[in-house]
């Protein structure tokens, strides 16, 4: 069910029916209600409104009034080389509500401890999630700020400049992938459960690589602290849990207590295809006019250029903010806030226009918007 | 020193907005290994701050402009989780990289593509080019 639900760019094959969804939801406010663990907040839980709207018409300029909350947010994150979308939203909602910028790393190590984010990554390793399963580890425990929790750390920048400037050959590029953090926790991961004397000693990886995905994910803590960390958890969850809970000790941010969100989902086919997707609309749009972000879920087709030769039953998803509203060049339009950057030449036509884009924000037609909603969730 | 120019929209196959602000002694930033790092670079970035690129490679003559994006499949790039410019860039042979940059008056948070001969254009505007590819 999760796989459906949020993998930028990733397939998304999975079967979603309602009941399943509903079952999902009764879970985990079971699961909220019987956890004890330390919360910096009442725990948030979600409800499906299956509801039917009215469908939807194109909306006249007085009936499409114009909001913008952008700024409330900050400057655009960037998700990196990395499928965290659902993090990056997460923790876009998270910070607003806790009033201090929270680390989507953080968010998504978290979340991938989690028994939901566990199923994930045997699908798709830490390319996916969902907004709401992060949410919910998020007010649960609590995260690292931004500041302690760094999300866009680059060391092996750092690393190559040392070398050109040192003259010597330049490192395998290769090696530092665009994925770095992924690369960096294959690295912890591979370590994991191997004992003290051989994380250090190099056999499995090398010192160097070590250090560096040691210092890159977590460059509060020291190395030999964090091989301690690998060598002494049971598994690579517990490690990655013992690691992210030390960079910000207790240091940890979470809304008030009572936050709730409402998840909406379009009807599904027999083949699994989204139905009556428009009809998603109005709840995005009841949102915006009380001056709340939303997050939507949606095939991001018209952003971003498709492989021609993927099969027809193939939908990538993408997640997003919605943070603003405008009737502009003839069409009532919503105010995406992306999470690739600040950016706007990457965007297909006429997405990467000035008119379209304002530093990684996007605005698009609420026509073109319904047509691809897959999901949509708003703060009760 | 801060100068405009109007930049060929053909040289850059109309990635690039026509007006660039240009600094020769620009800031950038960024972190690693939990410090921050700043560096001084000569770059230039649009009027609404959206685009960015080293200086070098306003007339087309540097790495991150000859590389010819064409190459990499869409069918290489959907495989890739994440942001579609950050995987472009790794594939060909260029380094991703969030940064910032200054423009006198404040920083602006930005990425970039940086190739083996120092220069670099935002992974948006290496992304659009891909998005020409006939």
């Amino acid at each position: 069910m999760k796989v459906f639900l949020l993998l930028l760019f990733s397939l998304s094959a999975g079967a979603t029916e309602p009941s399943e969804l509903t079952r999902f939801l009764v879970e985990s406010r079971a699961a909220f209600t019987d956890t004890a663990a330390p919360s910096v907040s009442a725990p948030v839980f979600f409800e499906m409104n299956t509801a039917p709207a009215p469908p939807f018409r194109p909306r006249s300029a007085n009936k499409c009034g114009h909001e913008d909350f952008r700024e409330q947010f900050g400057e655009n994150r960037n998700q990196d080389g990395v499928g965290w979308c659902f993090a990056n939203v997460a923790a876009d909602l998270l910070s607003i509500y806790s009033g201090e910028r929270l680390s989507p790393f953080g968010l998504a190590m978290q979340f991938y401890q989690s028994p939901e984010g566990r199923d994930q990554m045997k699908v798709t390793p830490l390319y996916g999630g969902t907004v709401t399963g992060a949410l919910e580890v998020g007010v649960r425990n609590g995260v690292c700020s931004e500041a302690d929790l760094g999300s866009a750390d680059d060391a092996a920048s750092f690393l190559m400049r040392e070398q050109m400037a040192g003259g010597k050959p330049m490192p395998d590029l290769e090696r530092y992938s665009s994925a770095i953090v992924a690369d960096s926790l294959r690295v912890l991961g591979d370590l994991q459960g191997r004992s003290l004397e051989k994380i250090l000693d190099g056999t499995t990886h090398g010192c160097e690589e070590f250090v560096e995905a040691s210092t890159m994910l977590f460059p509060k803590l020291d190395p030999v602290d964090v091989a301690r960390g690998l060598a002494t958890t049971r598994n690579y969850f517990e490690a990655l849990n013992y690691l992210v809970r030390s960079s910000c000790g207790t240091r940890r941010f979470g809304p008030k207590p009572g936050l709730q969100f409402d998840v909406f989902f379009a009807d599904r086919d027999a083949q699994q295809k989204p139905l009556h997707q428009e009809r998603l609309l109005p709840h995005l749009d009841q949102a915006i006019s009380a001056k709340q972000p939303a997050w939507v879920v949606f095939d991001p087709k018209m952003l971003f250029p498709r492989d021609p030769n993927a099969p027809d039953n193939v939908t990538s998803l993408h997640t997003v903010l919605v943070v603003g509203r405008e009737f502009r060049d003839g069409e009532c339009k919503f105010l995406l806030r992306n999470s690739m950057g600040s950016s706007c030449g990457g965007y297909l036509a006429p997405y990467g226009d000035p008119r379209n884009c304002e530093r990684g924000n996007i605005w698009m037609s609420e026509s073109e918007l319904a047509a691809s909603l897959v999901e949509v969730g708003t703060k009760r | 020193m801060i100068w405009w120019l109007l930049l060929s929209i053909a040289a850059y196959g109309g990635v690039i907005p026509t007006d660039l602000e240009c600094q020769n002694q620009g800031k950038i930033r960024y972190v690693s290994l939990g410090k921050q790092h700043i560096e001084t670079a000569a770059y230039c970035y649009s009027k609404n701050k959206s685009y960015f690129l080293s200086a070098s490679c306003r007339d087309r003559d540097c790495a991150a402009t000859k590389t010819s994006p064409c190459k990499v499949s869409l069918a290489a790039l959907s495989r890739e989780a994440g942001n579609p410019g950050f995987q472009l860039c790794h594939k060909l042979k260029g380094f991703a990289q969030v940064v910032e940059f200054y423009d006198g008056k404040k920083w602006w948070s930005m990425d970039r593509c940086l190739f083996y001969d120092g220069s670099f254009v935002d992974t948006g505007i290496l992304l659009g080019r891909r998005n020409e590819c006939k």
